[in-house]
Parts: C-alpha cells; structure tokens; sequence
C-alpha cells in the first residue's frame, strides 16, 4: 500500500490560526477578494510534478509554520523558492475578466474593446525547524535552509508520536488531527516541515514570505486538503493553477463546473469595488447552486495567447519560474508592445505546449471530506470567466436604424440587470435608483403584445 | 406489447442523458449525438449486410447511446473513430464465434490510450437522487437479463474494499467512506457496462469468478497504482479471459430474443 503514496499536503500551523492545506488564513479584513486563501501553481507531465505554493500570510513570521506531506524524502535540490511576483502573474493572467464595448452610432459601426482583470490576491508562506530528541517514532531525515526556509524532512511510525513531536516543537496542531496523520503516514507519506528563519529572512530582505515550490515524481495526482480542514472555523479558498501539456484539468472525485460566464451586465459593475463584489456574490451563489460541493473551473486555455487578455502572457523565463520543466526556452517569439492591447491571435510558431486550468475551490471538512485527486484530460477548448459591458451610444441619432437601437436599448439593459439578479443573487432593491426600478407599465405592455399586435404601429 | 431489455436500456440510456443535459449542465452538442448514432448504424448495417444478417439497429443504438453518455473528445473525428472502432470489434474480434469485447468500453479504453478522449467521472456527481435512479433502474433491467449477479457481486466487493481501505486501514472518518462510495458513475458502469450479457461468461460459477477478480483488479489499479478509470482497462483487458471461461466452463450462450419480458 505504502508504495503509492505520493502526495502533497500542505498545512499550516499558526498558533492562533487555522489553516488549511496550502493556505489558509488569517481573518485580516484587508481588500483582498476572497480572505483565507491559498495559491498553488501545478504543473505536470506524465509523473513528474512542480508544486508552487502560496499563501497570503500576514501575521507574524515568527508564528508561521508548514506542514506538507511528500510522498519520498526531498533532496535539497528539489526545494526552491520562488517569488510573490510570480505567483501574481498567473493569477492576473487566468482571472476573470470585465470587457467593454462601446456601441457604436448605429448608423456608423465601429469597436473599442478595454479589460479590467480581478485578482485574488496573495502572499507567501514560511516556516521554521526542530529537531526531537525523545523517541516518538519520528525521524528527521533530512534538514536544510532554503531561502528565508528552514526545512525538515519528517517520517514517523504513528500518528500520534507524531502529533507529541510537533506539540513538543511549538507547532500548534489540533488534536483532531491524530486520525488524519495516522491516514497519511500508513499511505507511507513523509512531512515536509518548515518555519521561518528569521537570520536568512532578514539576510533577503523580503518583506513578505516566498511561495515553496517542489518538484517530485508520483503516480499521485492528488492535493491534500483534509488536515487543513479540521481546526478551521468556516470555509477555505484554494486556487489551483494547473499547467499541463495536453489539456484541461479537473477533479476526479468532485464536480468540475464552469463559473457562470459571457453575461452582459449593468454599466454600474465597471466601478472596481462593484466588479469585486459581484463576483464575489456570484461565486457564492453558484457554489451554493452547487450545495458547495463542485470545483469551479474559472479559466482554461492555451498559455500562449489570450483574447481578451487580463495580463500578458507569461514569458518563457516566466513559464520557467513556475515548472513548465519541457519547455525549451529559446522557442518562444517575445510579445511585442504592440500587440499589447490587442487580442492575442494563437501564434503559429508558438511552441509553448502549456496549457493552464484555473480551479477554484472553497470548501470545508462536511462538503470536501477527501483530498482533491485529478485527471489530465485532452480537452482543449477555451473558456475564460467574461463579463461584458457595453456602453449605449450616446450621439445625436440620425436614421431609421437609430430608433430600431433605441428600442432595443431598454431590453437590452433589462436583460442586463436581469443576468445580474440572477447569477449574484443580487436583489433589485439593492441597485441604485435609475436600475432598481421594474421595467414599466408601458414597457411590460409592450412585450406582453403579441408580435403581430406590434407589427402595424 | 412486448418491451424488450433493449427497449429498457434505451430508456434508461435516454435518461441518464437527459439528467446530464437537464441537471447537470453537461454539454452533448447536437452535431455529436447526429454523428455517433448515425456512425454507429451504417457501420452496424454494412456489417450486417456483408454477413446477410438482419440490421441490428437496437444493439448499435445502445452502443451509440453509451459512447455519448460517457466518452468525451475534442473533436467530432474522434467520435466518428469511437463509433466505428466500438461496432466493428464486435463483427472483428471474436473466440467462438462470440464477441468479446463490451463495443463502448473497447471504443473508450482504445481512445483514452490513444489521448483522444477521456471521461468525467463526476459528471452525475453523489446526489442520492441520482444513486437511487440508477440503482433502481439498473436492477430491474439485469434482472430481466438474468445478469443481476454481476453487478451485485461487483458492487459488494467494491464496497468491502473501499471499507477494509478507508475505515479498517487508514482510519479516515465515515464521510470519506461515503464519499467515495457514493460516486454515481460507479453504479452507472455497474448495471450498464459490465453486466452486458454478451460479454460476460455464461455460466454462474464462471461469471462469479470473473467479476470478482474485476474488481479486485480495479481496485488495485486505482488505489495502488493511481491510474484513473482502472476498472474500463480491467474490464478491457478481461475479455480474452471471459472467452477463455467460457472455453472451459461453457454455459448456455445468453440469447437476446429469449430474454424478452412481457410488459
């Protein structure tokens, strides 16, 4: 049995706080979109996998501490740290996007396009190392400095000389977390242990913890969630950026749905704090639509284009950063300012196999009771999170075909706030005057006319 | 009226579609359904036609249903291949004149091996609504078949198995227990694939063995060796060893016509 285990936990450990796998968080109420949240770039191919995990860790370093089952003893060489930035690209290249468009004088015909991506936000993690001496069954088998890092390599025989091992070495851990231990040390995992070194942190001067990557090989395809679950007070958020060769990615034990995506909404949600909002709201809604229980696809595509494009594209040296170990540098043609605003067309000779999945998954231990395990599929259809809006004209209006648009702009705009009702879960009372109010007497009139009582006048 | 086993399973195929397009929101495009069906017909009648064989349109319209029903690609030139692979193998590949392949899973197995297709296993999700559809419909229908063993006798071990692993081994607490167990593509492979009368052995003592070692075998697959979809591969890959069972231990060949039920 214990050959298999090959997977990845990552839990933190603050005294005070929760965490959950590779995140979790501290309730600071700051600006960031979703709190608690936890960031991990996955890329694979075949059995070999990169991890790189993020955390938005704002407490005191001191307190900060990790724990991440690995399925073999890691050699130094394949820890690393990687930088915040990095983590924020991919973030700002697979978010969702609000789209403009400006109509044109319908008796002209022209089109402006703008893009507004939103992030989810983020930090690093870090951690800190001891050593036990009492025999717990716990060994350490391996002990390095990486970066701001220090990192311990543990296996241990039973779960709870483990659970006393890390009591003993200030690593607050419930004591419900004995079962779960005991599950991952008989699928023969070791725990990749790490804390802050203060002495290295102030060397770097970093200001704020680095993501931990990984790089292993494992017939597991899997993200351990379960440990970070069982001190936390409500729900987790974990994003999952997973890049592959093939295709799209997505659970194999958990619903995979799309976020509700390509609506046209009010005017009034191109104000950034109302963008946030509503996707905030709509993601709570469709993960309630879901009984909380499916994973929710947000962006998937090739990674060598986008259309329209929330951020650039990373580069090759970028795409390096985060794992894509089969990529051959020097291949990839650079992205020209020029194209900068335009819509990327896919590249003939863009030679990048990189294909990214954007899962968002918020869950807790009664809705998400296992690991999340994945497949590689070949699906390579494109689906980004798009929300358009689209700006009436407003010229002085000179032909027929101008009052046909005029007619069709308080459909247009009741079906705008009609989409925005529904998919936020907003209420119409909660809109501002000018939108919350009921499409009037004449309008409803007007469409409960059957089309030929409406062809004659 | 008679109401054949085959009429039922188009009913129940249809059914499970229809909660996939209605409550599921999985997406089987028009242009799809227009090409496996009618690839699997005309490949079916040309079959028939070479062998002077009246046109068994029931049993390739069953075949169609599942490929659509499970196998998903990224191109319509993948579902045309399915389709073609899934019927042919069943007039291509025989031992005693039987053949020996369920045509879905051969089409499945020979695409996902290839990268050009794959499956969602979670497409109907947990919802015990779901569960008991299938469960319910999937009885009935392996009953009138005389098959009912099969998926019985998968199902008790699967769920032994997942219990001896999750509760008696590791200690997870019983919602991961359920949770694996509760996986509606599970029963739906269950009643629709495996139990196919044809290629299953024909004798009880035989079929008994040959299930079994399925899904000990799947399990192993999937839980050891963390290869996905492990029991499509064991039930591909246990063809050869139903048509050598039935070499050895012969039964009474399972007949169609014979297993009709009056409705």
């Amino acid at each position: 049995m214990e050959r298999i285990s090959r997977l990845l936990l990552v839990i933190l450990l603050l005294p005070t706080y929760a965490h959950a796998f590779c995140g979790y968080y501290v309730s600071k109420a700051d600006t960031k979109l979703f709190n608690k949240a936890s960031k991990v770039i996955m890329v694979r191919d075949g059995e070999r996998t990169v991890l790189t995990m993020a955390n938005d860790f704002k407490g005191d370093v001191k307190e900060f501490a990790m724990i991440v089952p690995v399925p073999t003893v890691l050699e130094k060489e394949q820890i690393n740290v990687a930088e915040n930035a990095i983590v924020d690209r991919v973030d700002a290249f697979t978010a969702p996007r609000l789209v403009e468009y400006y109509d044109e004088d319908p008796c002209a015909m022209r089109m402006y396009e703008k893009s507004m991506a939103m992030n989810s936000a983020g930090s690093a993690p870090q951690m800190l190392k001891k050593g036990g001496k009492r025999d717990l069954g716990v060994t350490v088998e391996a002990q390095y400095t990486v970066g701001e890092y220090d990192i311990l390599i543990l296996s241990a025989k039973e779960s709870t000389g483990l659970l006393t091992w890390l009591k003993e070495n200030e690593y607050k851990i419930a004591d419900s977390a004995v079962k779960t231990l005991e599950s991952y040390i008989k699928q023969g995992l070791k725990f990749f242990v790490a804390k802050v070194n203060l002495k290295e942190l102030a060397k770097s001067g970093n200001e704020f913890l680095r993501p931990l990557q990984m790089a292993y090989e494992s017939s597991k395809f899997m993200l351990p969630i379960r440990l970070g679950t069982l001190n936390a007070d409500g729900d987790q958020e974990l994003f999952v950026f997973a890049v592959t060769k093939k295709g799209r990615v997505e659970t194999v034990n958990y619903r995979t749905v799309s976020i509700p995506s390509e609506l046209e909404l009010p005017l009034l949600i191109k104000d950034d704090k109302q963008f946030k909002k509503f996707y905030q709201d709509m993601f709570a809604t469709a993960h309630r639509r879901e009984d909380a229980k499916a994973v929710f696809l947000e962006y998937a595509w090739n990674m060598n284009w986008c259309d329209p494009c929330a951020a650039e594209p990373l580069t090759p040296e970028e795409l390096k950063k985060i794992g894509v170990f089969w990529m051959n540098e020097t291949d990839r043609p650079g992205v020209s300012p020029m194209n900068k605003i335009l819509p990327r067309s896919p590249r003939q000779n863009a030679p990048v196999e990189a294909y990214i999945s954007r899962l968002h998954v918020r869950y807790n231990a009664q809705t998400f009771p296992e690991d999340l395990r994945f497949q590689i599929t070949s699906n390579q259809e494109n689906f980004q999170g798009r929300y358009i809006l689209r700006h009436p004209f407003t010229g002085k209006i000179t032909c027929d075909a101008g009052k046909e648009y005029q007619k069709q702009m308080a459909d247009r705009s009741e079906k705008e706030v009609a989409n925005l009702l529904h998919v936020a879960g907003w209420k119409r009372s909660d809109l501002p005057a000018d939108l919350a109010s009921e499409p009037t007497t004449d309008d409803k009139d007007q469409k409960k006319k059957k089309w030929w009582q409406k062809l004659w006048n | 009226m008679k109401f054949t086993i085959r009429d039922g399973q188009i009913a129940f195929q249809s059914l499970l579609m229809l909660s996939l397009i209605s409550f599921f929101s999985v997406m089987i495009p028009f242009q799809r359904v227009i090409i496996v069906v009618v690839s699997c017909l005309v490949t079916q009648y040309l079959f028939d036609l070479f062998k002077t064989r009246k046109f068994n349109y029931k049993s390739s319209f069953i075949t169609s249903m599942s490929l659509l029903l499970l196998l998903k690609t990224p191109h319509l030139g993948f579902d045309l291949i399915a389709s073609v692979l899934a019927i042919s193998s069943k007039f291509l590949i025989h031992m005693d004149r039987k053949h020996i392949f369920n045509p879905a899973n051969f089409a499945i197995v020979i695409l996902i091996f290839l990268g050009w297709g794959w499956i969602t296993p979670m497409q109907w999700g947990q919802d015990v609504w779901v569960l008991f559809l299938v469960t319910f419909f999937g009885t009935w229908l392996c009953y009138k078949a005389q098959r009912l063993d099969v998926p019985l006798v998968f199902l008790f071990i699967t769920w032994g198995l997942l219990f001896h692993r999750h509760v008696l081994f590791l200690g997870d607490p019983l919602p991961v227990f359920f949770h694996r167990l509760s996986v509606v593509s599970l029963y739906v492979f269950a009643f629709l694939m495996i139990s196919d009368p044809k290629t299953t052995p024909s004798r009880l003592g035989a079929r008994m063995m040959w299930v079994s070692m399925i899904a000990v075998m799947s399990f192993v697959i999937e839980n050891h060796y963390f290869i996905r979809h492990g029991t499509l591969y064991v039930l591909f890959a246990f063809a050869f060893f139903n048509g050598l069972l039935n070499k050895t231990l012969p039964g009474k060949d399972f007949i169609w016509k014979e297993s009709v039920a009056s409705y």
